[in-house]
């Protein structure tokens, strides 16, 4: 039987991550979880200070003033995959490669807002509808 | 579909299946798979798990309490997340809100306090 621990979100909340060089990435703010056969299953893990402001559902005009404010300092933000945390100590959270080959948060994703991460695929979905449509009616 | 564990749950109001408001969400529980992505298992109520967040100090203080008083500080609550019906401004789950430990300080309330005053 595979082993299960138990970790809690509300005390991850915060902790500083670090690299597998011991370099800070910065505070885990944000989990982001997907719905998979009734279940919610985590898929990525949002840290930095971007992440933050993204958690507070910072919109458009506050990012813009969070970058204009802060710079590149505060404008940071990571998004790590769930097979690369360790969470085997939830109190001193680990990513397991190194900090530059994680993904920062993205320009899509910085002006996405409170808009679920499943919006594009949605867009997608739609636009192949509409082309089926199209070939209905043809 | 996608799902913000921190600001799509954590401290949503928890509404049960009569729409009665049963607390907020203090906890989130992960379940660490091995070899698995972690799962979402179920969500706290309650006033320790709100103490434990304010640190460990207060997380003492509260389990002191409880102890003394068990009927005003009340236990946790844990809610599974197959019980959530919804997740929105509010959180729906499909229990009966008159039977979980979370509203033993208001029902104590009720009785021992306001139920005394005249007209209440």
């Amino acid at each position: 039987m595979a082993s299960v621990r138990e970790c809690r979100v509300e005390l991850l909340l915060g902790c500083r991550v670090v690299d597998v060089d011991g370099v800070v990435v910065g505070r885990l703010e944000e989990i982001v979880a997907e719905l998979d056969d009734d279940e919610y299953v985590v898929r990525e893990f949002h840290v930095g200070v971007f992440a933050a402001f993204e958690r507070l559902g910072g919109g458009m005009l506050g990012r813009g003033l969070l970058r204009l404010v802060g710079g590149k300092r505060l404008y940071t933000g990571y998004v790590v995959p769930w097979k690369v945390m360790d969470l085997s100590d939830p109190e001193r959270p680990r990513v397991t490669v190194p900090k530059r080959e994680l993904r920062e948060l993205g320009e899509t994703q910085r002006s996405a807002g409170t808009m679920p991460r499943g919006q594009p695929s949605l867009r997608a979905a739609g636009g192949h509808r509409q082309s089926a449509n199209e070939n209905t009616v043809s | 579909m996608e799902f913000r564990v921190v600001h799509d749950l954590l401290d949503k109001p928890v509404l049960d299946d009569e729409r009665r408001n049963i607390g907020r969400v203090d906890g989130v529980v992960l379940e660490l798979r091995r070899g698995a992505a972690p799962r979402v298992a179920a969500f706290e109520i309650g006033g320790r798990v709100w103490a434990r967040r304010l640190g460990p100090r207060m997380a003492r203080w509260v389990e002191w309490m409880g102890k003394r008083w068990p009927a005003v500080a009340n236990g946790v609550t844990r809610i599974a997340m197959r019980d959530v019906r919804h997740v929105g401004i509010t959180v729906s789950v499909k229990c009966d809100g008159r039977r979980l430990p979370t509203l033993a300080w208001e029902q104590w309330l009720r009785r021992r306090v306001i139920g005394r005053i005249p007209g209440a």
